[in-house]
C-alpha cells in the first residue's frame, strides 16, 4: 500500500493527531504502523488517533493500535483514541479493549493533553 | 424471500446463497468483504457483523493458510447468514485467547463474539472450511416501489 498517513500537528503544542477515515483493516495496517513508527521516531510518546471518520476496524488494525499503546506507555506517554462510531466501539468492547485505551468522544476532549505532551 | 410449502408437507427453502473465489492476497480480503456487504445488503439484511466476520475469516485464509479461498454466503432463515471460507491448508486454527497486550490473535475472538455458532472442519480434499453463523437485523426495503399505486 502506498498510502501515507500524515499526522496533524497541533499548533497548541499538544500531541500529534493521526486522523483516519474509511475502513481501517489489514490492508491499511502497514500505513498506520508506518505513521506511528514515524511519530515515535520523532520523539512523541503521546499520540492521539482520531477514528471519528472510521467506519470499519478489523483485528489486524486493532493489533497495530494495541502495540502502539504499549510502546507509548513504555515511553511514559499514552495513546488516545477518539471514537464515537458505535461499530468501532463495539469492536473495542467485544475484544475487551474498551477499558484499555483512553477513549474520547470528540477531539476537544484531548485538548488537556497539550501540557502533558510538552512536559516530557 | 421466505419459505413455500411443498406438496410433501415439508417446507422448501428458497433462501438465497452466493459463492465467489478469491486470491491469496490482502486486497482480496477487502474484495471479499465488499462482496459480502453487497450480497447481504441485497437480501435486506444488516451487513456490519457479516462484514467483520468475513474479513476475519478471509484474513485467516490469506495470512495464515496463505492460499486462495472461496467465500460462500447462505441465508439459513430470515435472519441468519452462514459464512463459509474454504482455503487449501488443512491446518486447523488455534483457539484464540489473546492477552490484553497481544498484537494479533483477536480475529477468531471477534468471530466468536459475533457469531451464534462457528467452527472449522477439514474436507476430504485436504482443504479446510472456517464457518460462522451470524444473526443479522432485517433492514426495511425502502426501495421497493409501491406497485399498487401505479395502475
Amino acid at each position: 500500500m502506498d498510502e501515507t498517513i500524515q499526522p496533524v500537528l497541533e499548533a497548541s503544542g499538544g500531541p500529534p493527531v493521526l486522523v483516519l477515515d474509511g475502513e481501517l483493516d489489514l490492508a491499511r495496517a502497514p500505513s498506520l504502523q508506518r505513521a506511528i513508527d514515524q511519530l515515535r521516531a520523532d520523539g512523541h510518546s503521546t499520540i492521539v488517533v482520531d477514528l471519528l471518520g472510521v467506519n470499519f476496524l478489523d483485528s489486524t488494525a486493532l493489533g497495530v493500535l494495541v502495540a502502539a499503546l504499549a510502546r507509548c506507555r513504555e515511553a511514559g506517554g499514552d495513546l488516545h483514541l477518539i471514537v464515537a462510531e458505535p461499530r468501532i466501539l463495539k469492536v473495542l468492547e467485544i475484544t475487551g479493549l474498551a477499558g484499555t485505551f483512553p477513549l474520547h468522544p470528540t477531539r476537544t476532549g484531548t485538548l488537556f493533553l497539550a501540557g502533558e505532551a510538552n512536559g516530557q | 424471500m421466505g419459505r413455500i410449502p411443498s406438496v410433501m408437507g415439508k417446507t422448501l427453502s428458497v433462501y438465497p446463497s452466493t459463492t465467489r473465489e478469491f486470491k491469496a492476497d490482502v486486497s482480496d480480503v477487502v474484495a471479499a468483504r465488499r462482496f459480502a456487504i453487497e450480497a447481504v445488503g441485497s437480501w435486506n439484511l444488516g451487513t456490519d457483523d457479516v462484514a467483520l466476520v468475513v474479513s476475519e475469516l478471509a484474513a485467516n485464509a490469506v495470512v495464515h493458510a496463505r492460499t486462495p479461498f472461496v467465500l460462500a454466503l447462505s441465508l439459513l432463515d430470515d435472519q441468519v447468514v452462514l459464512i463459509e471460507v474454504t482455503d487449501h491448508d488443512h491446518h486447523m486454527p488455534l483457539p484464540a485467547q489473546p492477552s490484553v497486550w497481544a498484537t494479533n490473535g483477536r480475529g477468531l475472538m471477534i468471530v466468536d463474539k459475533l457469531a451464534a455458532a462457528w467452527g472449522a472442519r477439514a474436507t476430504i480434499d485436504g482443504d479446510k472450511i472456517l464457518w460462522a453463523e451470524v444473526r443479522v437485523p432485517q433492514i426495511a426495503d425502502d426501495q421497493t416501489p409501491q406497485l399498487s399505486r401505479h395502475t
